[in-house]
């Protein structure tokens, strides 16, 4: 009996998703792209303006559209590009591949194109920015950066200056999934965060969800960073050539075989480290040693695209990033000893993925995903003593060399489908498996002495601390539908199963996701949405800047995920020619968060790093406030939040704060952005931003008092005063406000058209008027403030930095 | 170009960062009283009692002269004899076994008390020492064995300390004029593969200054050798041709383990990565500590000895106490 219920039971629900499918319908499904490039566009619309219904593409440019009507007019839109008009006699399942015009190529001065906007969708908490408009942000040494552009949204907020450290609603670095093309990257930092991993030349679309997050994401608790790269021009070859302040860039696509196999290749590398070595060469000659020392970070991102058919599509990614940081110094100690010290760190990202779509049928799409991930950064300092042979002593060497080891592999498939069983839903449902190998840490000391009189007159000594490999397994499924109720009411449901097995536990969990939109009129739409989020893995940090030393770690028998429940509320109005606007708000609270305890870091001990950790909660919530134009002359967005984040640990044995709750670090209470462009014509256009925040806070020691005196000695070695040794007293964590942080951008590009060619010129200016906010502040008492022999001193890294770059496009 | 790459650094340094004084708002709060005793089996108790400074005042601590101070040893009260400058002084030498409660008593403050015990010391043999003269860098070890008493939790911390001859280690010194003991750096320890590998889980960490401090999580109860490797530079013409150094291994309470341990982290490397955090203290209604250390001492005398012509190098080294001495020819180890 039970049986034939659940057959019931599972035919409603078949027929009830199939919905209109079972009448005299029809499919069409296929491809929008750019005509030039034959590059996909994802979001792109595609709508049939008899019935008023659509499609959007998907993150491959792929749409499916089941329509009853025998005649159908179908427009597709995208924002930069000319409408295209279509009329179909529908009597069969068609496929059409829809080849959209840029506007900018169509000389009109004016884009007035039909905006997909975030009104009618029923995902809320979720922004899609045009990675052209992301570019023309003006920022840092003239380095666009997709990052850092993405901070200037409302709810998402940068560490210290100048940091692409990313903290969304309330939650840490760690909490954020970046995604390149599908595939998670664990570090998206270079340069202390001062840039990050995201080449903007290599980049074709960036969706960032903040919250109401869809069934198809998972494994982060604060936000996903869905990241799409281009897949090469199909038509000819293309490319562009940068050279900046700091760092210069290729980019190359284009055909292998014509319409069918495609390239794209980008590179980029910093060289700071040229440029500096005449000053630290200047410093080595006054200090009579020899000094190599810099820096760098270099990216490269390349892809492979293979047409089959029009159904089918294979597409092989590779990205690789890396940082390095290095010094050589050599010192004659006598005439016969020579001393070398080398120290180097180096740490980045290795992704290598292929894909494989395939339209199954007309309504049902399959992404199938195997992707490689390593994560590594090493710390390394080498220390050795040369002396030569003379008429009294032997030659002798010693070698003393410390490592600082951390590392992730991952190793994952995917299977991603998209059916469309009728323009009222779209579902998605896959299933994923990841194995992770995770190396916390490896700490190794090794010393080898050798003196050349005897051969066997050697000592070594090879010592190693660790936390030995983790290996862990994670699966996901996932089931989600978009259902279009009707003309008023769009509902996104879907449950996500994850699991994670390690150390011989398994951790199950459901999660379930639900958003909603209800249209009240004409462009104004109400949304809610409730999302259930697990992590697997934390990032233990010590500091506010991205630092090579940050650990990724599983979660472990000791160590349960990390989970949080978000609400999310909003109203959403598309203000006509002004532009849209949103007002969200949302609560967040947030479970088995990781912090080191007190005074410990990743440095330094020999103790695990599970015994250096203690778990605990957080709560946010807050009001974003965002103004959005995405078309004419004049695009940008005003955002403005006003938020609260606090923490507590006040678990048995894992207290912190002595168990009270503080706020975090990045609790600020108000954050403004202003991100304005002018397109004055196709020579040139114009950018600015203004940003304003609360001042971060931060940990200060009030009062200091005297260490106890611990001698084997008698009495009389005590000095009454002590040894001058003093012991600090914070009276709380983060008890001190930072300055508030306010700085304004501009920057001009010029553009000039040549036959085969054209050039840009990029001049901007980052902190017009000097503003000096502070990175990080200490006590010296190098000054006397109100009487007292010392003072909170402010340093200030980034004053008005003016910068060029030059871009050639071919 | 190179005109132009000094022009671009010139640019970069003018812009470069900068630091100024901050404005804050912050009230030099009222100042807290500090009690520090830590009770030890080998010397007479004194309780150090000043008040905190503010953290811009680098002023010296100012001494408490007005508390009334006692302490109660298995029950049995006794009061302070004296004071000298912040050192209230009592006439009392800390026993294992002895239960120990601190009373502290300020005008207008609240009493501050605080509690301890002083555990045993473990068995030890004679620690053995033995010099490597022949490596660039000479490398010295002393073994010594300890046996863990059963069934509790003990918590050592060991270091040697050298009579100073006032040139080589004034680096760690910071009053090398006055006080003429300093810690020498303990290269290597107990907790790595290369001494014990059956042990080396060991809770405990390095610190080229002060020691090691470990508890006895993976020895308890058991007999446990162990061996310092140490560092010692062999240029006889800086360095004196004898070396006296003790080794002191102390037994700790688990409030003395505690705080040790947070006064190593605080000032070690570490803290320059870590959030600002509070040092353990056991004291209600104030800060400091009042724990018991049981400590025993080892003198050891190391005598370097030149090479003779067509010899090798030696090192002599006799111990004190009645600790029996030991001589190791110059050796070389290989591994």
């Amino acid at each position: 009996m039970l049986h034939t219920s659940k057959k019931r039971l599972l035919l409603f629900l078949l027929l009830l998703a199939c919905g209109t499918a079972a009448g005299q319908s029809y499919t069409i499904s296929g491809t929008v792209t750019d005509s030039l490039s034959g590059e996909t566009l994802i979001g792109a619309a595609v709508m049939d303006l008899r019935t008023g219904k659509g499609a959007l593409t998907n993150a491959q440019g792929r749409f499916s559209l089941t329509l009853k009507s025998d005649s159908v007019r179908l427009r597709v839109t995208y924002v930069g590009y000319r409408p295209v008009f279509e009329d179909i006699l529908l009597k069969s399942n068609q496929k059409r591949t829809f080849r959209m015009q840029s506007s900018t190529e169509l000389k009109t001065v004016v884009v007035k194109s039909e905006r997909v906007n975030n009104v009618r969708s029923s995902q809320m908490s979720a922004i899609d920015i045009p990675v052209e408009q992301l570019k023309s942000v003006p920022v840092l040494f003239g380095e666009a950066d997709l990052v850092k552009a993405l901070q200037l949204l409302p709810g998402v907020q940068s560490g210290s200056e100048g940091n692409s450290g990313f903290y969304v609603r309330g939650g840490g670095p760690d909490e954020n999934l970046f995604l390149l093309d599908g595939v998670p990257l664990y570090n998206v930092s270079h340069l202390g965060g001062f840039f990050s991993a995201f080449n903007t030349d290599a980049v074709k679309g960036v969706t960032l969800y903040k919250g109401s997050f869809p069934a198809h994401f998972g494994g982060r608790l604060s936000s996903v960073l869905d990241v799409t790269t281009n897949n090469g021009n199909d038509k000819q070859l293309h490319g562009n050539a940068s050279i900046g302040f700091i760092s210069a860039k290729l980019s190359v696509e284009g055909p292998i075989k014509s319409e069918r196999t495609t390239f794209c290749l980008s590179g980029r590398r910093t060289y700071a480290d040229f440029l500096l070595q005449p000053l630290v060469k200047r410093l080595a000659d006054r200090n009579e040693y020899k000094l190599r020392a810099g820096y760098y970070f270099y990216d490269v991102n390349g892809k492979l695209t293979h047409r089959f058919s029009d159904r089918s599509r294979l597409f092989a990614s590779y990205y690789m990033g890396s940082d390095v940081v290095y010094t050589r110094i050599r010192t004659l100690a006598t005439d016969v000893q020579e001393q070398y010290l080398n120290f180097d760190t180096k740490w980045g990202n290795i992704v290598a993925s292929a894909r494989w779509n395939y339209e199954l049928t007309p309504k049902l799409f399959m992404n199938i995903t195997c992707a490689y991930t390593r994560y590594s950064n090493t710390v390394g300092v080498d220390y050795e003593t040369v002396t030569l042979a003379t008429e009294e002593q032997e030659s002798a060497t010693s070698e003393f060399d410390m490592d600082y080891v951390s590392r992730i592999n991952d190793l994952s498939l995917r299977a991603d489908f998209d059916f469309t069983p009728n323009p009222d839903h779209l579902m998605k449902f896959g299933a994923s498996m990841i194995h992770h190998v995770f190396l916390p840490e490896v700490s190794s000391a090794h010393l080898n002495a050798y003196n050349a009189d005897l051969m066997n007159n050697s000592m070594v000594i090879d010592t190693s601390v660790n936390s030995g490999s983790i290996l862990a397994e994670e699966l996901t499924s996932y089931a989600e539908d978009d259902w279009s109720i009707s003309e008023t009411v769009k509902l996104n449901y879907g449950l996500n199963f994850s699991g994670f097995a390690v150390e011989h536990k398994f951790y199950p969990t459901l999660q379930p996701r639900l958003s909603g939109r209800v249209m009240l009129g004409e462009g104004l739409s109400l949304k809610g949405g409730y999302a259930y989020m697990t992590q697997f893995m934390h990032l233990l940090s010590t500091t506010s800047v991205s630092m090579p030393t940050d650990l990724w770690v599983p979660v472990t028998r000791d160590v349960p995920p990390m989970y949080a429940h978000q609400v999310a509320g909003g109203v959403f109005y598309e203000a006509g020619a002004i532009g849209d606007f949103s007002v969200e708000g949302y609560y967040k609270k947030m479970h088995n968060l990781l912090e080191y305890k007190d005074g410990a870091t990743f440095f330094g001990s020999s103790e695990s790093w599970e015994e250096k950790v203690v778990l605990g909660d957080g709560w946010a919530y807050g009001v974003e406030f965002l103004l959005q134009r995405n078309v004419g002359n004049l695009t940008g967005w005003i955002g403005y939040t006003w938020s609260k984040t606090m923490r507590q640990f006040d678990r048995p044995e894992q207290v912190l704060n002595d168990g009270k709750p503080f706020p975090a670090k990045y609790d600020r209470r108000h954050d403004l952005s202003i991100v304005l462009s002018y397109k004055v014509n196709d020579k040139m256009d114009f950018s600015a931003t203004w940003v304003y925040s609360s001042g971060n806070a931060a940990t200060l020691s009030l009062q200091e008092y005297a260490e106890a005196q611990q001698t084997a000695n008698d009495y009389a070695d005590v000095d009454p005063e002590g040894w001058g040794g003093y012991l600090s007293h914070p009276s709380g964590r983060n008890n001190f406000r930072m300055p508030d942080y306010h700085r304004m951008d501009i920057s001009a590009n010029f553009h000039r058209k040549f036959r085969r060619c054209s050039r840009t010129i990029n001049v901007s200016v980052y902190n017009l008027y000097n503003r000096k906010n502070p990175y990080m502040i200490y006590e010296s008492h190098e000054y006397i403030y109100k009487g007292y022999n010392g003072a909170l001193v402010q340093l200030s890294i980034f004053p008005i930095l003016p910068s060029v770059a030059y871009t050639l496009k071919f | 170009m190179s005109k132009a790459r000094y022009i671009i650094l010139i640019v970069c340094a003018m812009l470069c960062s900068c630091e100024k004084v901050m404005e804050f708002d912050i009230e030099d709060s009222d100042r807290m009283v500090v009690v520090n005793a830590l009770p030890s089996t080998d010397s007479l108790l004194f309780v150090n009692i000043t008040y905190s400074r503010f953290f811009l005042d680098n002023q010296p601590f100012t001494a408490v002269t007005d508390a009334t101070v006692s302490i109660d040893v298995n029950g049995t009260t006794m009061a302070s004899t004296g004071r000298d400058g912040a050192n209230y002084l009592f006439g009392y030498t800390a026993t294992a076994g002895d239960t120990l409660t601190l009373h502290v008593s300020t005008p207008g403050r609240p009493d501050i008390i605080g509690g301890t015990r002083v555990v045993p010391l473990p068995d030890m043999l004679p620690p053995l020492a033995e010099i490597d003269t022949l490596q660039p860098i000479t490398a010295g070890e002393i073994t010594f064995t300890l046996t863990d008493p059963a069934e509790m939790t003990n918590y050592y911390y060991i270091y040697l300390e050298e009579r100073d001859s006032g040139t080589r280690w004034n680096v760690w010194k910071e009053k090398w004029d006055t006080i003429d003991t300093v810690r020498h750096p303990i290269f290597t320890c107990l907790n790595t593969e290369i001494t014990n590998p059956e042990v080396n889980a060991i809770e405990g960490f390095m610190d080229y200054f002060t020691g090691i401090l470990f508890t006895d999580r993976d020895i308890d109860g058991q007999s446990y050798e162990t061996t310092l490797s140490l560092m010692m530079l062999k240029d006889t013409a800086e360095h004196p041709l004898q070396r006296e150094y003790t080794l002191i291994v102390e037994a700790l309470s688990p409030e003395a383990y505690a705080y040790t341990k947070e006064v190593m982290a605080a000032h070690g490397m570490a803290s320059y990565f870590a959030e600002p955090a509070r040092v353990y203290s056991n004291l209600s209604s104030g800060i400091g500590i009042f724990a018991a250390i049981a400590r025993r001492q080892y003198p050891l005398t190391f005598t370097y000895k030149e090479a003779e012509e067509g010899g090798k190098a030696k090192v002599v080294i006799s111990t004190q106490k009645g600790v029996k001495p030991s001589s190791v020819s110059a050796s070389r180890r290989s591994r």
